[in-house]
């Protein structure tokens, strides 16, 4: 029980809790079925970002380029496909649209391994170069219409709910979203590429004398973040029945935020999915739920803003006075304090 | 005699500074590539003109961001900063002007407000980065937000017009010379002293460069944490003001593809991005660069999204580039020290003998 109060987790689930609570009272619409079927359908392709990049920022490391990366693949897609007037099984183009973030993100990774650059500076430059490239190439024109098969698919529905104003649907394609999140915690906690990642992110200098494959752990996490850019950016086309090649750039700071919310270190070696869960909650209900307590749109930049220099400065500041606690706690064990544990 | 002693002096100062040397050159061969390419309408005095009173603006934003760079952190709410100064300063320009107030007095008090707002944003900046242990890149990525947001909240996300005095800032002259450009030069001459000469600048390095070992050095890290993010947030009401008074109007989203283009200034400036190195010429020479090139494409009438992928790779490649000049220099300076080793050795040798 002392334990669970210690976690960052359950500071970020009391805030959840509390902010749920606020909007809730102020506006009952909240906790009304459709709304709530609707923050997990907009929360769908946030998340397939954010539990991915999750593991970059274990690594100690950061990526700003996956929106690019999601916008190019799910442009060219959606693009090839409506030249060719695909009527295909839907999981090809989903394929192809992961492989194009795969390809994107391998390239960040290489580079910033084979010249050891700082990776947010390298991807803020990629970033720029896939999309300045895509849109000059490829042009700007927003594909309308998907083509049968996406459209199908964005269409299918796991269940709906309907009260007696509104009617909202959860699409299979949040799915997508739990299957990243289980795939992340299983190579996190399952495996030895998990294991590496947190080394590395803990102390690199370290992971490298202790013989962990450094560098190609590296690049598989930005090639992954690439994978889940490319994925993201197709089920966002496929959410949204249409893609448009201007969409989805500038996310990365929500993202970034509710990875950082969700008690991962900025500086690397901690972080957890089910944190990583509840940071997106509260940017997901924040960006969506403020409307409801009346704070007009003009604001809402300014209030999320403020959420996220509080819970960031809340998470730092913890982690500043933990790693002050350990400068004395050291020097006590060495004089013989601590017998058993 | 003398002149062969020139000649070794220029080149110890080049092997010096190999980084400067190199920009200079790039410099220099973007000015001719763009003069070979566009050589009706690019070597002419009226695009001289026009560059002088577009470089200083984004030149210092950059020095803005490599303030923090320089300290081994980033700061990348510098545009926001200068948009939300300007957007207070141009609300409270428009009330004292509407209240009869002289419009040059109204100017004046604008700016110092601007710049007093600026050192503000630049303090909270520094305070989350100090005394909440916040890496700068999160809390200046969050302090953008805020500030931008303030301004879109303040505005409704309209744009502010300037009284008309204001526009003097952006678009006159002073005996001839672009006003934005000699704020910029007095701004350039300023940091190099700052940096080069006096003691905040040498605690600035060492921070930088190893904050653990700036604080046994008896420095007050924290402090100068945020007195470098105070000047920050100067550099970037400053910038705010040049670019609000250019286009006599300030709003929240002016400048958004800016953050982009000083990192590139800085990197390219030879800002080392982990901290401790880089010097203010560089950035002159980089932003230089950036505004021949820039330049040189928009009179190609190329579509701005290839600006874009031009700033992305050139930023790729300048880090490349300097990594393998790096190496080069290591390699160098190895070759150096083994080559006064096996020549003390030797010498050790021959007295032996």
């Amino acid at each position: 029980m002392k334990k669970l109060f210690k976690t960052h987790e359950t500071y970020v689930a009391l805030t959840v809790i509390a902010l749920c609570l606020v909007i809730g009272i102020i506006n009952p619409v909240f906790f009304s079925a459709p709304n709530i079927v609707n923050l997990f359908r907009n929360a769908t392709v946030n998340g397939i970002m954010a539990f991915a990049l999750m593991m970059g920022i274990i690594i100690g490391g950061i990526d700003v380029a996956f929106p690019a990366v999601a916008v190019c693949s799910m442009y060219l897609t959606t693009k090839t496909l409506e030249s060719m007037g695909y009527d295909g099984p839907v999981f090809i183009p989903i394929l192809a649209a992961a492989l194009i973030g795969t390809l994107l993100g391998l390239i960040n990774g290489l580079i910033i391994t084979k010249f050891d650059l700082p990776a947010f500076i390298v991807t803020l430059g990629t970033s720029s170069l896939y999309h300045g490239l895509l849109v000059w190439l490829v042009g700007s024109k927003p594909v309308n219409r998907l083509e049968p098969p996406l459209e199908a698919f964005g269409k299918m529905e796991i269940f709906r709910v309907t009260n007696d104003t509104t009617s909202a649907a959860l699409p299979w394609t949040f799915v997508f979203m739990v299957a990243m999140a289980l795939v992340v915690w299983f190579i996190l906690n399952k495996t030895m590429l998990g294991r590496t990642i947190f080394a590395i992110g803990g102390d690199r200098t370290s992971a490298e004398r202790a013989g962990y494959p450094v560098k190609r752990t590296i690049v598989f996490t930005y090639t992954f973040i690439g994978m889940a850019g490319g994925l993201a950016g197709i089920i966002h086309a496929i959410q949204s029945q249409m893609c448009i090649p201007t969409d989805l750039m500038g996310c990365e700071m929500m993202i970034i935020a509710a990875v950082v919310l969700g008690g991962t270190t900025i500086s690397g070696g901690r972080g957890t999915v089910l944190g990583t869960c509840l940071g997106l909650a509260v940017i997901t209900i924040a960006k969506n739920s403020l409307i409801l307590v009346g704070i007009t749109a003009t604001w809402q930049r300014f209030v999320l803003g403020l959420i996220i220099v509080i819970g960031t400065a809340v998470s730092a500041y913890q982690a500043l006075r933990a790693s002050r606690k350990i400068a004395p706690v050291m020097t006590e064990e060495e004089e013989g304090g601590v017998v058993n544990g | 005699m003398a002149k062969k002693f020139n000649a070794n002096d220029l080149k110890k100062v080049m092997a010096d500074d190999a980084q400067l040397t190199r920009l200079f050159f790039i410099m220099l061969g973007s000015f001719i590539l763009m003069c070979i390419l566009v050589p009706d309408k690019f070597p002419t005095w009226n695009n001289m003109k026009s560059m002088m009173f577009q470089f200083p603006e984004i030149g210092i934003f950059a020095l803005a961001v490599s303030l923090g760079m320089l300290l081994g952190g980033i700061d990348l709410s510098v545009v926001s900063v200068g948009n939300i100064s300007t957007i207070i300063a141009a609300l409270l320009m428009n009330k004292l002007v509407e209240g009869g107030m002289n419009g040059g007095l109204a100017v004046v008090i604008g700016c110092v407000v601007a710049m007093v707002i600026g050192c503000i944003c630049g303090t909270f900046n520094g305070l989350l980065i100090a005394k909440l242990g916040i890496p700068a890149m999160i809390a200046t990525l969050g302090a953008m937000e805020v500030f931008a947001g303030l301004g879109v909240g303040l505005t409704d996300g309209a744009a502010i017009f300037t009284p008309e005095a204001y526009a003097f800032i952006g678009a006159g002259y002073i005996a001839g010379i672009p006003v934005p450009l000699i704020i910029f030069l007095v701004v350039m001459v300023i940091f190099t002293i700052f940096l080069q000469k006096k003691t905040f600048g040498m605690e600035l390095y060492l921070v930088g460069t190893n904050r653990k070992a700036a604080r046994f050095a008896g420095i007050s890290t924290d402090m100068t944490i945020i007195r470098t993010h105070m000047a920050g947030g100067l550099l970037a009401a400053i910038g705010g003001i040049i670019l609000s008074s250019r286009v006599t109007s300030a709003k929240a989203s002016y400048g958004s593809s800016y953050i982009l283009q000083c990192l590139l200034v800085a990197i390219l400036g030879g800002i080392n991005p982990n901290g401790g190195f880089g010097k203010v010429p560089g950035i002159v020479m980089a932003i230089l660069t950036l505004q021949f090139l820039s330049s040189g494409f928009n009179m190609m009438r190329a579509d701005s999204y290839f600006k874009t992928f031009i700033w992305g790779f050139v930023l790729i490649a300048a880090m490349i580039i300097n990594y393998y000049g790096d190496k080069a220099a290591e390699k160098k300076k190895r070759a150096a020290a083994a080559a006064k080793r096996a020549a003390e050795k030797a010498a050790a040798a021959a007295e032996n003998n």
